[in-house]
């Protein structure tokens, strides 16, 4: 498809500037990489918020309430014996996706 | 379409093409139109044609977590392809261009801090591919609170709160001047809080199917950001947990107590979707299974008449055979046989041939047998006839026998899942206990053997058995009859048993109900607890203290929050309660005048009012073809620029 405001040389320009843009440097490949070329104090980085000193508090996985346990099967914290029954019969992918939304990338062993 | 084309023709080619890139809608228009003239999201999908593979942009309801592709990884333009579609589509809707290009200067947004390689695809594209004249480049939050007079602007002194979709900026400006080494960057956003708010859902209902609309609708309409995240889930969790709690921290402050309004639970309703056949539908099947009858029974027939024929070729040569060698009992046997195959003799005649001798003795059992299987039925008949008595005139004591059957099948059946895990797991006690039978019934060091002497000995083999009895299944059909029989007699049999204590929760019920109580706080709790979804980063109110610290106190008073995020409720209320305990200034937060649309204004005053400056802050493609975008130089500093010398 061609549109009328486009440059006609565009197409055959695009592939020049990539293979260019390719050969230059691959540390274009990541964010971090970018920033190092740029090379200043201001940067994508530096701009971002340090983790937090405060000790971070627990919630149920599967509630939401506070946890003050801990399975050391699932690796999930629940809230109270009936949420430990529900975590121990459910499906084990289940229990690896309530860990991935809480940014835990393991993998259960059975 | 006609009266779009009359609008635009006015535009004269000096006008400047304001375009917001913002991570979740573009935004874009001329300077001379009221609002901005596209709308888009900024998601592609590729669409499979039988034929053509081409790209489609995104409507509003579709789902954005599947398949689809977006310029933007954190608020950082990546990928030109798609960013080249997204323009593609925008200057034909505008009809911007003609003679292959587009002939306005145009005005740009990035984010704070953008990589090099962001800035030089977005250039790359703009002055090769659509050979603008000229392009401004500025940063979305800035232009977000300029409001008319860029003098006044210059003057003031603010913290900007930008919420993004995916990430969260703090902003801190004194007398006109961004402290660029003060801002501060959340890698979170709205699109976080959607996708924890669907999958937690999702999650609990696993039986349900929802759709990205639905979720976006509840998301926007009941959720809100808790003004005491801690009350609130202890208001959540019930009347004991709350008032217990309350007694012993502050009982006291009970103004406090009237400034708190607490979120309650929703129930929302999801109605079963049924098939709804029309009647035309029905007759055509009902012909159709006709049909398939009618053959069927042609073909079962002609099957049959095959077999029929084949008997009795075979009859004709037995019977030849017979007439040569009259005194072969087999052959006889097998003749009568066939004859009543081809139900030419009675079905007696085989009998005959079986039990010669034994006939008598054999009536005689057989008919014993009859009379005892007359007198269990009549037993178990008598035994129905009681229990129905029993319903009918003491109704209630029959239900509670019920439910008492009822547990004892749940508790075996629990114990029984118990077995199982243990069985799986390799330190637990059954499986313990079960080698170390095994090893003393292996130890050779006995003196005397005496094992099997008594008949008790072997029933050790049982306790090591891995195989549980297949009763499972049967006691499974055994609780479902229980429980239907529960449900057509009891009414509330299930506010019984699955609103009783042991179900708080609603958990593994597949009710076609959805409960929000906790998830209209959770999802918006994010931007104030990051690790909540795994972000290490600090919540929000420690990167305002962050970002406004060892400056002005007066940026606490102009705390402006912009950006879609903005809109949540509540979040002033929240923001204003933690930000009085940590400061002894006072603290004003205010929300802009339009936090979704205002970058876009903001750029639109900016290009109606300061025509003249245009020009000095922007990079002309002459510029371009001399310096290229390897050198700084190239990029101007202006009051809403990302540049710092």
């Amino acid at each position: 498809m061609s549109y009328q405001f486009k440059n006609s040389q565009w197409q055959a320009r695009k592939k020049e500037l990539k293979s260019r843009r390719q050969s230059q440097s691959r540390k274009f490949n990541n964010i971090k990489a970018q920033v190092q070329i740029n090379n200043s104090a201001f940067n994508y980085l530096s701009i971002e918020a340090p983790p937090s000193l405060k000790p971070a508090k627990r919630y149920c996985d599967v509630t939401g309430f506070e946890a003050k346990y801990k399975d050391p099967v699932t690796q999930l914290y629940y809230c109270d014996s009936i949420v430990f029954n529900y975590i121990r019969n459910c499906p084990k992918a289940s229990a690896e996706t309530y860990l991935n939304i809480r940014g835990c990338t393991q993998k259960l062993i059975s | 379409m006609n009266y779009m084309r009359d609008n635009y023709a006015n535009a004269k080619n000096d006008v400047p093409l304001l375009i917001d890139y913002g991570s979740s809608t573009i935004k874009a228009g001329y300077a001379t139109s009221q609002a901005p003239d596209v709308v888009i999201r900024s998601y592609i999908n590729k669409f499979k044609d039988s034929n053509t593979q081409s790209n489609q942009i995104a409507q509003w309801d579709t789902d954005v977590f599947k398949n689809y592709r977006s310029p933007f990884e954190k608020n950082l333009i990546q990928h030109s392809g798609a960013l080249e579609q997204l323009n593609d589509f925008v200057f034909e809707r505008l009809q911007a261009g003609r003679h292959g290009r587009v002939n306005h200067p145009m005005i740009l947004t990035e984010c704070f801090a953008t990589t090099d390689l962001a800035r030089m695809i977005v250039l790359e594209q703009m002055f090769e591919c659509y050979q603008v004249p000229s392009v401004m480049l500025g940063v979305d939050a800035l232009f977000s609170v300029f409001q008319d007079d860029l003098e006044a602007f210059l003057k003031q002194t603010q913290l900007i709160v930008h919420f993004g979709d995916q990430t969260v900026h703090v902003v801190p400006i004194v007398n006109g001047q961004v402290i660029y080494s003060n801002i501060k960057r959340l890698n979170l956003g709205g699109l976080n809080s959607l996708k924890y708010f669907y999958q937690t859902i999702q999650l609990r209902h696993p039986h349900l199917k929802f759709t990205y609309a639905q979720m976006d609708y509840w998301h926007k309409q009941y959720t809100s950001v808790a003004i005491d995240y801690q009350l609130q889930l202890r208001y959540f969790q019930g009347p004991q947990q709350y008032y217990g709690y309350r007694d012993k921290i502050s009982e006291q402050n009970r103004f406090y107590d009237d400034q708190l309004q607490f979120l309650d639970s929703i129930y929302i309703d999801i109605p079963i979707v049924q098939k709804i056949v029309s009647a035309e539908d029905l007759k055509r099947k009902d012909e159709n299974r006709q049909r398939m009858r009618v053959r069927l029974q042609e073909s079962i027939q002609q099957s049959r008449q095959n077999r029929k024929s084949q008997l009795e070729q075979q009859l004709l040569a037995l019977q030849q055979e017979l007439e040569t060698d009259q005194n072969n009992d087999e052959l006889k046997k097998k003749i009568t046989t066939l004859q009543v195959k081809l139900g030419l003799a009675p079905k007696e005649a085989l009998d005959e041939l079986k039990y010669n001798l034994l006939n008598k003795r054999y009536q005689k059992v057989m008919h014993e047998q009859a009379l005892l299987k007359k007198q269990k039925n009549q037993e178990f008949k008598q035994l129905q006839k009681d229990a129905n008595k029993f319903k009918l005139e003491e109704p209630e004591k029959y239900l509670q026998m019920l439910y008492e059957k009822r547990d004892r099948i749940v508790l075996q059946r629990q114990e029984r899942k118990k077995l199982e895990q243990e069985m799986n797991s390799r330190n637990s006690r059954f499986n313990q206990k079960r080698i170390q039978t095994l090893a003393f019934l292996g130890a050779d060091d006995k003196v005397e053997d005496d094992f099997g002497k008594d008949d008790k000995d072997w029933e050790i083999y049982r306790s090591v058995t891995k195989e549980i009895d297949s009763a499972d299944e049967k006691s499974k059909y055994k609780l479902q009859e229980i429980e239907q029989e529960l449900k057509d007699l009891d009414p509330d049999f299930e506010i019984k048993i699955l609103k009783s204590i042991a179900n708080v929760h609603q958990l593994g019920m597949n009710l076609s109900q959805v409960q929000l109580s906790v998830d209209r706080v959770r999802c918006q709790e994010i931007y104030f607890q990051p690790n909540l979804i795994g972000v290490e980063q600090q919540g929000l109110v420690d990167m305002i203290k962050l970002s406004s610290k060892g400056l002005d106190k007066l940026l606490l008073e102009n705390i402006i929050l912009t950006g879609g995020g903005a809109k949540t409720q509540g979040i002033i209320q929240r923001l204003q309660k933690d930000l009085i305990s940590e400061y002894d200034c006072p603290i004003a937060i205010k929300i802009a005048s339009d936090p979704v649309f205002g970058t876009w204004f903001g750029m639109k005053n900016f290009a109606n009012k300061y025509q003249g400056m245009l020009s000095q802050f922007s990079i002309s493609i002459d510029d371009y073809n001399e310096i290229g975008t390897q050198k700084w130089e190239i990029f101007k500093q202006h009051p809403f620029s990302n540049i710092v010398d």
